[in-house]
């Protein structure tokens, strides 16, 4: 199937990280060239060092963010030195009072779980914790670490994207997302297990770069779902054009791509 | 089928179950650890297999053709040895044991037996770095004259607590804990040194080295110098690059790509600047549960090792390969420890 009309192109934020917040025409710069390029929104793994820098440029061009969340990364990080409880405590004592208490209040029927070091139950509070930073820039997506996706994926563990697409919806009322680097697993066991409602985030490019298991696995299982599917490293690491890979993923149906820089439109058109 | 147990479900052995768990010809059967409450937690992530906090029990009641050993490192040793006497096929993660002389003790008793061995130097199947090797071995840049290695990242920024930190639970700093990498790579390319020589620094550390800067010198003419620090802000992903200057030019190799700089051509590259990016390089089928970690290289780790206990076939990371690397590691401690050249025997 080809889509018809332009891609979409969201921003990931790892593309602002070079930005000088203290130079006002540096940050000016680059909020000129996210309006003007109409990128509208923003893909964001949770750090509290960038944290201002994105309050900043959400306040200047309106733009809505994504959140990628539990940073596992920087979490298993913390968790060499100060274990899985105090990693997690660290991330709890960032939140304003009113976000610990409403986290408590939520979680109070999961204390037995936790106290039994229940992994779904554990994984989805550090994210709602990570989350209580992030809720003031109302957002309307929320992305799960692809770290965590991949090992859920790996071990059968339907029911960690059943509780994340149930607290997603049913509590903070977003959309749910999915990053995956195995896309070509990842779709065909969400429909084996009956998951439906979430948008599915993974490499795609012509190269088959980062696409696992294989770029013919990863198509196949594209032009066979009906899931949204929103494409990454469509540039394949810069090693090709991005005309090239937004023309590609239009052969797979696919309307949206993040990049990790703001491209002028004409750059940006197959 | 392969039936594997795993000792150990800490951050690797629960990466290894999960690898494992995706590969056709293996099966985790049953897994342990001494942590009780790891019990509840490894069944709530979607594992079934029976648990126990002892791995000799466990080998006691499973049937299994292989152990995956993902403990501390000051516990290597014995449980290797307890796998080897149940004629275990054994993947251990790296550095094989804390002492050299431990690691060679483990690497002789396999010598007649027929058990595939694996050791966790997981660069070795790493795109580039694999291609890399191919490409000195074909002789890209001519004979090898000298090369630069440096091995960052962003893991000790203060002092820090934890086994890993306590030389006698984990053999050593950075240079046990990441740039044992590199060494592997660097035997793997050029075999043993000659002569090592190395300063290792505490920066944040009060027990362990955080920097190290390491000379190597090789037969043939062959020097190299290797830099390596876990102070370095802003590397949040371990990064190691090789430079190796040859006759004919010059080859980098890092992550995500291959720099060649040719003064002549070779193997059809005319002379001047190339790059050759991961994604030029063919691979198998993988599964990544991490690319900007090397994702793709642990599962072909994997793979590799569960193929070789089906078929008998070598696998590049085997005991025998992981000794070379750490008599190199064993060189460098004891060449800071003596303020003097260590000469390799037998190298």
């Amino acid at each position: 199937m080809t889509a018809s009309g332009p891609v979409e192109l969201i921003l990931e934020a790892d593309g602002l990280r070079d930005t000088d917040k203290t130079q006002q025409d540096d940050l000016s710069r680059q909020c000129s060239l996210i309006t003007t390029t109409g990128i509208r929104r923003l893909v964001w793994t949770y750090e509290p060092g960038v944290e201002p820098l994105i309050r900043q440029v959400q306040r200047q061009t309106g733009i809505a963010v994504i959140p990628v969340l539990p940073n596992m990364a920087a979490y298993v990080r913390d968790t060499i030195e100060m274990g899985v409880v105090g990693a997690a405590l660290l991330r709890f004592r960032r939140l304003s009072f009113g976000a610990r208490f409403r986290l408590a209040i939520t979680n109070a029927t999961n204390a037995f779980r936790v106290l039994r070091r229940e992994f779904n139950t554990g994984a989805l509070i550090l994210l709602e914790t990570e989350l209580g930073r992030v809720l003031p820039l109302r957002p309307r997506e929320i992305m799960l670490h692809p770290t965590l996706t991949d090992f859920a994926l790996a071990l059968d563990n339907h029911r960690l994207f059943e509780q994340f697409t149930d607290l997603c919806q049913n509590r903070y009322g977003v959309r749910p997302w999915l990053k995956t680097h195995n896309v070509g697993l990842l779709l065909p066991a969400l429909s084996r297990w009956g998951i439906e409602g979430a948008t599915v985030v993974a490499p795609f490019n012509p190269k088959g770069y980062w696409m696992h298991p294989s770029k013919d696995a990863c198509e196949e299982a594209a032009r066979g779902t009906t899931i949204q599917l929103v494409a990454t490293e469509v540039d394949a690491d810069g090693t090709i054009p991005l005309a090239e890979g937004l023309a590609y993923i239009q052969t797979l149906g696919l309307r949206a791509a993040i990049v990790s820089r703001p491209e002028p439109l004409q750059d940006r058109t197959p | 089928m392969i039936r594997v147990g795993v000792v150990g479900l800490g951050k690797m052995g629960l990466a290894h179950t999960a690898i494992l768990s995706t590969i056709p010809d293996a099966r985790v059967v049953a897994l342990a650890d001494t942590d009780r409450r790891l019990g509840a937690a490894v069944r709530s992530m979607g594992l079934r297999q029976p648990f126990y906090t002892s791995a000799e029990e466990m080998l006691d009641r499973e049937t299994l053709d292989a152990g995956f050993v993902c403990t501390p490192t000051f516990t290597h040793f014995d449980l290797v040895q307890l796998c080897l006497s149940r004629n275990l096929h054994v993947f251990v993660e790296k550095p094989m044991t804390i002492r050299y002389e431990q690691s060679k003790l483990v690497a002789n008793a396999m010598k007649g037996r027929r058990l595939v061995t694996g050791a966790g130097y997981f660069f070795a199947y790493r795109r580039t770095f694999r291609y890399a090797g191919e490409l000195l071995r074909q002789g890209m840049i001519g004979t090898p004259r000298a090369f630069r290695g440096v091995v960052q990242h962003t893991e000790v920024l203060s002092p820090k607590k934890g086994w890993p930190f306590n030389p006698r639970l984990s053999g050593g700093g950075v240079v046990t804990n990441l740039t044992s990498h590199l060494l592997f790579l660097l035997s793997d390319y050029f075999g043993q040194p000659r002569a090592v020589s190395a300063d290792l620094r505490q920066i944040h550390s009060s027990s362990v080295e955080d920097e190290a800067t390491i000379r190597l010198r090789y037969e043939h003419g062959l020097e190299g110098v290797v830099e390596s620090s876990w102070c370095v802000p802003g590397k949040p992903i371990l990064e190691i690059t090789l430079s190796v200057e040859g006759n004919d030019g010059v080859l980098t190799v890092g992550h995500r790509e291959i720099r060649i700089e040719l003064s002549q051509a070779r193997l059809n590259f005319p002379p001047g600047h190339h790059r050759i990016h991961e994604s030029d390089i063919p691979s198998k089928p993988t599964i990544d549960l991490n690319p900007d970690a090397g994702g793709e290289a642990y599962y072909l780790q994997d793979l590799d090792f569960i193929s070789a206990c089906k078929n008998g076939a070598a696998i590049r990371n085997s005991f025998e390969a992981a000794l070379r690397a750490e008599q190199v590691l064993d060189a460098i401690y004891r060449s800071a420890q003596e303020r003097a050249t260590i000469t390799l025997e037998n190298a």
